[in-house]
């Protein structure tokens, strides 16, 4: 696997893994923007208009047809939070050129489709159609209010915005339903406009061809102009005032405890295979700390983990249990941080948990969208080490380093969601 | 005896086979992946409640959920350290689940592979159940119960299984209810586990950068052979009808979600099962893929909406089509589904068209062999149904225009088409 970056434009930059393990090619083009309630809720509308038609294939249907053809072309568009930066992200997965039977040069075509796609919407009055607008606002607005069918996910999301009220990583990336609801064809162009004028272009490729034969690609079908991208840094606090305690009623059977915590540190920074590693032995693994005692002896809750934003330095202690033991599993879950902070650490834990993490980092490399997931981050926080690199760095770290940063995370907000 | 070796050369994949002394079928996918997926299944799931075998006099009759909670069980031993623990030695990703018709244990690794292959085959092999360790049990799996009682996916997709099977055992939630789990006793998990877990009625799927001798030393170490034995199995009698047409219930969702089925017969042989697949998929994606009149026509007027999705499920005993979605007005999805097949057995689609979702199959199948894991599970369902993955490109490619609007005509039977809603709770 080998990783390239180049700037083909100012502000436009292509990066590609090249690896022959698979069979199919993966390529995003991420559009880069501060994540604020002005204009997230534009950004979140515009993939959903945008996939309704092209100059070239008016509608859907047309499109997915030529999609067809291009032996069932993957070709999406979507939103995605990573700190407080808001990636409009236009995707496509082909199979690779050599699985054709017809010989199709597969990959170039596609591209041509994407750039279709991100650069000759249909448009009506010299603005998107009216009609699409319409319907997908109501796509959209019902799919924002289904956020509450997924209570783990949602009881996640009520936690953030909590813990982070007043900040940008608070704004919902899927846009709110109040700002969805004004939004004219008028505006929705211009943002569109803005977006492919102003915004940090970042592409990036899995598969088997180099960045050079990427960025041919890109200069005859996406022609992205060169641009002068501002990119606001993620705000990362390690305090907190005082503990935020909110309760939520839902008519649920199953209470979901959430546990905000900043992590004092955050991909940025050379600490966090540190952080990382005590992530993994306290909560990240099933022979984590979490998982063997409140899971596993105290038989609290079917689920206990650690979900972290590594951008943003957050992370939420997610559970499943009945409200009755609400307290008790709270009361577990702090017992259990303090005894990493305590060094009520035994050798087997920490190298079990080195193993996991270890494992974890090289199995990256074995799925397309792990490997774009895991490159975006990184370049987001201006790193460029591979998961090798960050499994080769985990042999030496320390318990005292774990100890360290168990000490750094501070305690923000418990939200609960029950019954 | 050395390994059959299977290749298929359009897709530049091949696997090794051998049944093992022990009775266990060993099959070996080499891949050239960082990380190396193991699973090993048993024919046996939540639909299995009646059995016995040909050493047995009485057929025994066993809770519902005993499947699943064999499942957690199996991962403790006499000294209550589970297996987790053991493969965290040896840096070993774990797993297991069950479905209706199997339960599969697995593992990927990056390191270590041989002594992750020790770890799962000698837990497998080696159950331990006491009173103490199931009433432990009882209240992790009651959580988890209680977690998919607040999951409308999970609770509309029970009710459509529900509505469609009068007795078949496949409408029985997977996990069993927290009163059936309560039934659960030692001896009854052990005579469970003697009779499915014979590696005569197992297989291991391994797929990553190994070799079929290394896989087959470990099985040499760890493994003692099992005596052969026939499995009986009873099944309720199951009418050909459906049991109800709709049905409903109130959950905390925002918009009405559903899964609208159609109750299809049961196929009666392997090389039946994997070419109703293949005719299937085809059909499905003509009538309802992202490309179909249907679902633009509908997606147009706001009917539906990109959570649309259709999908064929079938095994030993039971076969239906699935239809799920979350929209404002599912009972007008129901009655469009129905038209638009009534509508196509009388107009079928044109050869353009069928060649067209042919393609779409074939390439949809090529993104199943860029991962270990989806390999090795995939596999698995494959052995279990009497066939070969490597076989389904050409099974795809073998069905013909006119046999795909044959099986049309004579299958989706419209009256056997159910609904079940999730509505939104009344505000009060």
């Amino acid at each position: 696997m080998i990783f390239e970056r180049m700037e083909i434009k100012k502000g436009v930059f292509v990066s590609a893994v090249k690896t022959d393990k698979f069979k199919t090619n993966l390529l995003t083009v991420n559009l880069l923007t501060p994540l604020c309630a002005e204009t997230a809720s534009l950004n979140s509308l515009l993939t959903d208009v945008i996939k309704r038609g092209t100059v070239l294939y008016p509608n859907m249907q047309i499109l997915h047809k030529k999609q067809d053809e291009l032996y069932s072309l993957g070709l999406n568009a979507y939103v995605q939070k990573r700190g407080e930066l808001q990636l409009i992200t236009f995707e496509l997965s082909a199979i690779d050129d050599a699985y054709t039977f017809d010989g199709m040069n597969l990959l170039e075509q596609a591209t041509e489709l994407l750039g279709e796609l991100i650069f000759n919407p249909v448009t009506e009055n010299s603005v998107f159609r009216a009609e699409y607008v319409a319907q997908e606002k109501k796509n959209l607005i019902d799919s924002i209010k289904a956020q509450i069918n997924n209570k783990s996910s949602y009881a996640i999301k009520r936690c953030h915005e909590i813990m982070c009220k007043g900040e940008p990583f608070a704004v919902s990336v899927a846009g709110e339903i109040s700002a969805v609801e004004k939004i004219t064809p008028e505006q929705l162009y211009a943002q569109y406009k803005e977006l492919l004028k102003n915004a940090a272009v970042e592409v990036l490729f899995v598969g088997n061809r180099d960045a050079s034969e990427i960025a041919a690609l890109l200069a005859k079908h996406l022609p992205f102009t060169e641009r002068k991208p501002f990119i606001k840094e993620t705000i990362v606090k390690t305090t907190a005032d005082e503990v935020k305690k909110v309760t939520e009623k839902m008519q649920i059977n199953q209470c979901k405890l959430s546990i905000g915590m900043r992590i004092g540190t955050s991909l940025k920074s050379k600490d966090y295979i540190k952080f990382s590693l005590f992530n993994e032995l306290f909560g990240g693994s099933s022979t984590s700390k979490l998982f063997l005692n409140v899971r596993e002896k105290k038989s609290l809750c079917y689920y206990c983990q650690p979900v972290v934003e590594g951008v943003k330095g957050v992370m939420v202690i997610a559970s499943g249990v009945e409200s009755k033991n609400k307290d008790t599993a709270y009361e577990a879950i702090m017992e259990q941080l303090e005894d990493v902070r305590n060094g009520v650490i035994s050798d087997a834990e920490l190298g079990d948990a080195k193993r996991s993490l270890e494992n974890a980092y090289r199995e990256i490399t074995d799925s397309p969208a792990s490997i774009c997931a895991w490159y975006i981050s990184r370049i987001i926080t201006g790193r460029s080490d591979s998961p090798e690199d960050a499994a080769n760095s985990i042999a030496s770290v320390t318990k005292t380093d774990i100890i360290v940063m168990a000490k750094r995370l501070v305690l923000d907000t418990v939200y609960s969601l029950e019954g | 005896m050395s390994f059959a070796v299977k290749e298929n050369k359009t897709l530049n994949e091949k696997y090794y086979f051998k049944k093992h002394k022990s009775g266990l079928s060993v099959y070996v996918f080499p891949k050239k992946h960082s990380n190396t997926f193991a699973l090993i299944g048993t024919k046996y799931g939540s639909i299995d409640t009646t059995f016995k075998t040909d050493r047995d006099s009485d057929f025994l009759t066993i809770p519902d959920g005993v499947a699943h909670f064999l499942e957690h069980k199996l991962f403790e031993d006499e000294h209550g350290n589970d297996a987790f623990q053991r493969y965290a030695k040896y840096g070993g990703n774990a797993n297991a689940f069950t479905s209706f018709v199997r339960t599969a244990y697995l593992f990927s690794c990056t390191n270590n592979f041989e002594d992750n292959l020790e770890v799962l085959l000698d837990f497998v092999t080696h159950p331990f159940f006491s009173e103490e360790s199931i009433k432990k049990e009882q209240g992790i799996i009651g959580e988890e119960i209680r977690m998919y009682q607040d999951n409308p996916g999970w609770r509309v997709f029970f009710n459509m299984l529900g509505a469609m099977y009068v007795n078949n055992t496949v409408r029985k939630d997977i996990a069993g209810t927290v009163e059936s789990i309560s039934q659960i006793t030692p001896d009854i998990l052990y005579k469970t586990y003697n009779t499915f877990y014979n590696l005569n009625n197992m297989a291991l799927c391994v797929c990553g950068d190994v070799t079929a001798e290394q896989v087959e030393s470990v099985c040499d170490k760890a493994l003692e052979p099992s005596e052969e034995i026939t499995i009986e199995r009873i099944f309720p009698e199951e009418p050909e009808r459906i049991n109800q047409e709709r049905v409903t219930l109130e959950l905390e969702v925002a918009q009405p979600i559903f899964n609208i089925g159609i109750k299809d017969v049961p196929v009666s042989s392997p090389e039946e099962s994997i070419k109703r697949a293949a005719v299937y998929e085809i059909l499905l994606q003509l009538l309802f893929g992202k490309s179909s009149d249907f679902y633009n026509r509908h997606y147009e007027s706001g009917l539906i909406n990109n959570k649309f999705a259709v999908s064929f499920d079938h095994d030993r005993n039971f076969a239906h089509i699935e239809i799920s979605g979350s929209c404002d007005n599912p009972d007008d999805v129901k009655k469009a589904v129905c038209e638009e097949i009534a509508l196509r057995k009388n107009v079928f689609f044109t050869k353009e068209e069928f060649d067209r979702a042919k393609r779409v199959v074939y390439a949809n199948n090529i993104y199943n062999f860029d991962s270990t894991e989806v390999i090795a599970t995939g596999f698995l369902s494959f052995v279990f149904s009497g066939n070969d993955m490597l076989e389904y490109p050409s099974i795809v490619s073998s069905v013909s225009y006119e046999e795909s609007k044959e099986r049309l005509m004579s299958s989706f039977d419209i009256n056997k088409c159910v609904i079940s809603i999730v509505f939104p709770k009344k505000t009060q």
